[in-house]
């Protein structure tokens, strides 16, 4: 049976894994995609404790990340979608510069 | 080897191998008798030159399906043109796992379940596997790179992701009252008595949650008058348009497949499963083999029954258009299912949740309530938006086009 | 986990960053191969030091080193993959792995609810916007990655300190007691003392150690809802609204449709 620092090394590789397409990535909607890699490691963090410590707070803080994830992404595409409509494009780089 | 073949974890080999045939055959029969119950309603013959009776159409379809040459046409994304009949496929059968098909059976001693698993979280199993089925119609439509295509998914997403909440709400409904969600849980219950005649089926508890999610039902399973993704006389077809042969015929299949899925959960929620009352063989006592058979069985043709409804409607009701169905989602069901899950929350909250006095009147309250709202806002349900300028004098396909934009 | 898994594993992580780096939409001659190599055999390496550890006969560790190989490939697609339609649905890849880590860990309720909300939901939204707003060619965006160097050196980085302390031998006193104790109690013991549906378990710590929390996240989702529609609305000029009127049915030739 997978101990508890096996399942937080694979969650923090899903976490860096999502870090690293935010960083590098220009497209808004891959970069929102990344975060919600970065949310899929904390999960699986979070329960392998939740299972370590034999209670729910664990489950709990995962599930409530769901409800944050959720109310992230319709934001998130709101305002993708308001940018597109001014820019045409989905490239972050194109909203650099503070400008009109 | 008859150990192995006595435990649970062999039978449900066993039952997934036997229930995947049935099913199989059970969906090319669907498509002959869609045909022959259309040509009843329309007052034709129906297919009936292969075979007796036509009745070996399907295999015929089957062949023909397999042998047309299998376009995929140059500008398509190929990956996803290939994935998305092979999700549609897959997600309409892993479904099946979860329904219980008949019972407990005893085996050498021991009591089986006839269910290829028996998860605890069954219910929420089978909406999660169904909440996947989206992709098949999404990936389908946008990897055709064709704007028929295009908007047959979007239409398809919209109406998937809205009529999935006013089923929840009604799953939910139920739910409250059983107070499981493992589907064999769900279906004992059932088979007690009111006053010893009859049966203690959810349906007399909860009838316009029955209703509802019948009707949430045909929308996710994309059936007429829901079947605006695919309409085929404004998007030749929708999302699976460039489809031919056996990608189109998967396709085919998935939708009747999640018809009997569909129909599966609403007998096991509504209607008992597979319990039939004053039927001995049909008890939750009864575990011989014989009485498994009976048994699936029964849930066999309650199945057919909710097909055969699905089929009927199919050729009586013309399609919604798309504002009326989105309107019906949101203005009109998802408010007439949360005022039924309110009720319930009330009644398990008094303990009032199991008698039939008690939610049938609630229920009609919630109808009652429901269309004083309907009859007293004055707002045209069939009409365009009052907040639209009218469309006198203009041509009408113009108009149309910027009524929908909004 | 001892330190010297702990340098294997820095090791792996180098070869794993370069190869992502490899990987990584960047403009100029395809650099896929060494790319791929090198990031399957870190992948392997990585598996193989967590088999090690983990697989005894007859349990279900082998779906653990499966589900984390698909997660993790998963993941490294979306990050890397030119199209994003494809970056969404290897993400859809990522959640179904992820939930059946969950069922290892006994929390069904969660892993269903995750392929309901991710799968079901948030993930066919994301589409939704991709098809709208992109049809299936490449944009110079999606080709150009912005300093891939840079970022794979911060994953690396945050990777290094988090398994520094994952296996970092205890110094204290007091770090001693603990990591005894988290070695005595691992997870395996505890995982088997839960019982095999914590549905109910879920609802009881929600609707009463965790009530107020959950009201909160309904005001949250409220908010978000009414921040969407808000965001996302859009005027069209009709007549009578005080707005510079146009005729109708010029909206999508004239006026800009999206």
């Amino acid at each position: 049976m997978a101990g508890v620092s096996e399942y937080i090394v694979v969650g923090s590789i899903l976490f860096a894994l999502g870090l690293v397409g935010f960083f590098s990535r220009r497209n808004l909607i891959v970069m929102f995609l990344s975060t919600e890699v970065m949310f899929q490691g904390i999960v699986v963090n979070v329960v392998a404790f939740s299972g370590l410590h034999q209670n729910m707070d664990g489950q709990m803080f995962a599930l409530f990340l769901l409800v944050i994830a959720a109310v992230e992404a319709g934001l998130a595409l709101g305002m993708i979608v308001l940018l597109y409509r001014r820019r045409g494009t989905l490239d972050a780089e194109a909203w650099s510069a503070m400008h009109g | 080897m008859t150990e192995f073949l006595t435990s649970q974890f062999g039978v449900s080999i066993i039952l997934a191998g036997v229930v995947f045939g049935i099913l199989q055959g059970a969906v090319a029969y669907c498509i002959y008798f869609e045909r022959k119950i259309a040509a009843w309603i329309q007052d034709r013959c129906g297919p009936n030159r292969v075979g007796p009776a036509g009745l070996l159409q399907p295999l015929a379809d089957g062949g023909k399906m397999i042998l047309k040459e299998d376009v995929i046409p140059g500008h398509v994304d190929k990956n996803l043109f290939v994935l998305a009949p092979a999700i549609m496929f897959i997600v309409a059968f892993v479904g099946f796992a979860a329904i219980p098909w008949g019972g407990q059976l005893e085996l050498g001693g021991k009591l089986v379940s006839i269910q290829v698993a028996s998860p605890d979280i069954g219910l929420l199993y089978i909406l999660g596997v169904a909440s996947m089925g989206i992709y098949g119609v999404v990936l389908g439509g946008w990897s055709s790179n064709n704007k028929y295509s295009l908007f047959g998914a979007i239409r398809a997403t919209a109406q998937m992701l809205s009529y999935e909440i006013p089923m929840g709400l009604c799953i939910l409904v139920i739910v409250l009252t059983v107070g499981a969600i493992r589907l064999e849980d769900i279906v004992l219950p059932q088979t007690a008595y009111w006053s010893d005649v009859i049966p203690k089926w959810n349906v007399f508890l909860h009838p316009l949650a029955f209703i509802v999610l019948f009707v949430t039902m045909l929308a996710e399973a994309n059936r007429t008058p829901f079947d605006l993704a695919e309409a085929e006389q404004e998007l030749v077809g929708g999302f699976h348009t460039e489809y031919s042969a056996l990608k189109f015929g998967m396709f085919f299949l998935a939708e009747y497949a999640s018809m009997i899925t569909s129909s599966a959960l609403l007998a096991v929620l509504f209607l008992g499963g597979w319990h039939l009352p004053w039927i001995p063989w049909a008890q939750p006592e009864a575990t011989g083999i014989a009485a498994v058979i009976v048994k699936m069985l029964v849930m066999g043709g309650k199945i057919a029954g909710s097909l055969f409804v699905m089929m009927w409607l199919r050729w009586t009701l013309p399609r919604f258009r798309f504002d009326q169905l989105m309107r019906l989602a949101w203005g009109g069901l998802i408010p007439f299912t949360l005022g039924l899950f309110v009720l319930t929350v009330g009644l398990l909250y008094f303990d009032k949740h199991q008698s039939p006095l008690w939610t049938l009147g609630g229920n009609a309250v919630v109808l009652v309530l429901t269309l004083a709202v309907a009859g007293l806002s004055r707002r045209d349900v069939t009409g365009r938006p009052a907040s639209l300028p009218s469309l006198e004098g203009r041509s009408l396909t113009h108009g149309r086009l910027a009524g929908d934009v909004s | 986990m001892t330190p010297s898994t702990g340098y294997l594993l820095y090791l792996l992580f180098a070869m794993g960053g370069a190869g992502l780096y490899l990987l990584l939409p960047q403009p100029g001659k395809s650099r896929a191969l060494p790319g791929v190599a090198l990031s399957v055999l870190a992948l392997a390496g990585l598996l193989s030091v967590l088999a090690v550890k983990v697989i005894a006969p007859s349990d279900t560790s082998a779906y653990f080193c499966l589900f984390s190989a698909i997660a993790i490939f998963g993941a490294s697609r979306v990050i890397t993959h030119r199209k994003p339609v494809y970056s969404a649905l290897y993400f859809v890849l990522v959640v179904i792995s992820v939930a059946a880590l969950l069922v290892l860990q006994r929390a069904e309720f969660l892993a269903v609810a995750l392929i309901i909300v991710y799968a079901g939901a948030i993930i066919v939204t994301y589409l939704f916007v991709i098809m709208l707003a992109q049809q299936s060619h490449e944009t110079v965006y999606d080709t150009r990655a912005r300093e891939p160097f840079f970022a794979v050196l911060v994953g690396f980085v945050l990777m290094a300190a988090i398994t520094g302390k994952a296996v970092e031998p205890a110094t204290t006193s007091e770090a001693k007691i603990v990591t005894a104790q988290f070695a005595q109690q691992n997870l395996a013991g505890a995982i088997e003392g839960l019982p095999e549906g914590n549905t109910a378990d879920v609802a009881a710590a929600l609707l009463t150690k965790y009530i107020v929390v959950l009201e909160i996240a309904g005001v949250l989702l409220l908010v978000s809802m009414v921040g969407a529609v808000a965001l996302s609305r859009k005027k069209i000029p009709v007549e009578g609204h005080g707005l510079p009127t146009r005729p109708l049915g010029q909206i999508g030739k004239e006026v800009e449709p999206f």
